[in-house]
């Protein structure tokens, strides 16, 4: 792990990157997918890009956290394979409940001709798969 | 099964040894984060890490990592040199 960002800083990012991401989707939905295709929306949700690349860039890649969680176990020493365990752990445990309440409020939403499962949403949650790990040791670690 | 605290002396020994962490951890093949965590008492090591760690300064592993915490070296001379003169 490379970077020296503080904690407050890490978690301000990291809140930065999900706000971002919920707002993308909550933007998209809202708008686009419902027709909606003005500037101002187009607009908020490059912003919301923008901020979400960046912020990743920030936490997740410029402090090492994505190695960390994506590399073998045989680059690891024994307590980052530790922390980075626990870290993977925590992501099921998140992970699982949050993608069966989206694909039930998808289910739900059909109900009412509000279609949601195109390929914004299952890419919002594999990126949310990807980065949950990063962004737990992000929130909890002293240092990364 | 919740565990113990290991106190240690890492930082005394690096410090006479003019170790950095970066030199410590690339001596025992850690990452010189996790050399952190042990001088502030935040990780446990594993037994093979504790004697590595206690083979890079020449010491037993007791004079390194303990349960219970340790005294100071100048104390634990004083000690010594007090029994001996009994």
């Amino acid at each position: 792990m490379a970077g020296s960002q503080s904690r407050t800083l890490r978690r301000g990012y990291v809140a930065l990157n999900l706000g971002s991401l919920i707002i993308l989707e909550g933007l998209y939905y809202g708008w686009v997918a419902g027709g909606v295709h003005n500037p101002v929306a187009v607009g908020l949700i490059v912003v919301c890009m923008i901020t979400l690349v960046l912020s990743f860039l920030h936490v997740i890649w410029g402090t090492g956290l994505w190695r960390l969680t994506h590399t073998g176990v045989e680059n690891l020493d024994e307590r980052q394979v530790m922390v980075t365990r626990e870290a993977l752990r925590h992501s099921y445990g998140i992970f699982v409940p949050f993608t069966l309440l989206v694909i039930f409020a998808a289910a739900v939403a059909s109900d009412f001709d509000f279609h949601i499962f195109d390929v914004v949403l299952p890419a919002g949650l594999l990126y949310l798969a990807h980065i949950l790990p990063a962004i737990i040791l992000a929130w909890k670690e002293k240092v990364v | 099964m919740k565990p113990r605290k290991i106190y240690n002396r890492i930082p005394v020994f690096r410090n006479e040894r003019n170790l950095s962490r970066q030199d410590l951890a690339d001596l025992v093949g850690v990452n010189y984060q996790t050399i952190g965590y042990l001088e502030r008492e935040e990780y446990n090591p594993s037994l093979d890490l504790a004697f590595r760690i206690a083979e890079v300064f020449g010491l037993p592993v007791d004079m390194v990592f303990s349960t219970k915490p340790m005294k100071p070296l100048s104390e634990v001379l004083r000690d010594h040199l007090e029994k001996e003169g009994d």
